[in-house]
């Protein structure tokens, strides 16, 4: 796993990433991260998810997306 | 007045020095908790009643147990709430997984592909406590950014006032922080 400090820089580069066209990303990925594969990685992987990434990922609680026999038992009305 | 401008307030005047504000902010907080519970419990209900379990007693519980804690700050406070909320649920999502296996059925989620996360109600909370342990050692700020909008349901601006920092730094984190939970969550074939 990257290393605390240069996870800063990777969030820094996909926050200004996710601002610029997705056709731009190649070159311009290729100007910020330079030689640094690692960063490189970690910030290509980040933008391939936020490609993918269900909008109600997380979204809301917890206890909202629990199922309901986890919260309680049903009774017959 | 809703619960969420009040904790706000209350924040604000603990915050600059009110001691009073916590004594009544803890109640609030635990109220906030019950009623996103039993908001729950009453949209699933759908023509049947919902009992709350040993689960939902389980977390009143200890919300309640920590009016004995001698307070840092709302930082420590909220964090205590989340940590909470986040052990009974995991714990209990374990308990489950365990009892399926006991029976034989094919545990929910357990591939970690994209699917997964298709259906909300499938999301697996011990996978999601597995990322976020790691992303407390990569970045704590962002973890606890997490914790306190997932488990507690702080909005941004609560979580902003409860961590001392802007909203847009919260929404920024937030949005980061998202992104890396869901490639952990994928699978082994994640970057690590």
């Amino acid at each position: 796993m990257i290393d605390p400090e240069r996870y800063q820089r990777v969030k820094d580069v996909v926050d200004l990433a996710l601002k610029v066209e997705r056709k731009a990303w190649p070159s311009w990925l290729a100007e910020r991260c330079g030689d640094d594969v690692e960063v490189f990685l970690e910030v290509t992987t980040l933008l391939a998810a936020s490609q993918h990434v269900d909008p109600t990922f997380i979204e809301g609680t917890a206890l909202e997306l629990l199922p309901a026999q986890a919260l309680g038992g049903r009774i017959k009305p | 007045m809703p619960h969420s401008t009040q904790v706000t307030q209350l924040l604000i005047r603990w915050s600059s020095g009110d001691s009073e504000a916590l004594a009544k902010l803890m109640p609030l907080v635990c109220e906030q908790l019950r009623d996103l519970a039993g908001g729950y419990l009453r949209n699933e209900a759908a023509g049947h009643t919902l009992q709350p379990t040993a689960l939902v007693n389980e977390l009143y519980l200890r919300l309640h147990g920590c009016r004995t804690v001698n307070w840092k700050n709302r930082a420590h406070f909220f964090g205590f709430a989340a940590q909470t909320m986040r052990r009974v649920l995991v714990d209990h999502a374990r308990g489950r997984k365990r009892a399926k296996r006991g029976r034989g059925e094919r545990p929910v989620s357990i591939d970690g592909s994209f699917d997964l996360m298709q259906d909300p109600q499938s999301l697996d909370l011990i996978r999601l406590n597995d990322a976020l342990e790691a992303l407390e050692t990569l970045d704590p700020r962002q973890a606890e950014i997490v914790n306190l909008r997932f488990f507690v349901g702080l909005t941004v601006e609560e979580t902003a006032a409860v961590l001392d920092i802007s909203a847009p730094t919260v929404k920024r984190e937030w949005k980061l922080a998202r992104l890396w939970l869901y490639r952990e969550m994928r699978g082994p074939s994640t970057a690590k």
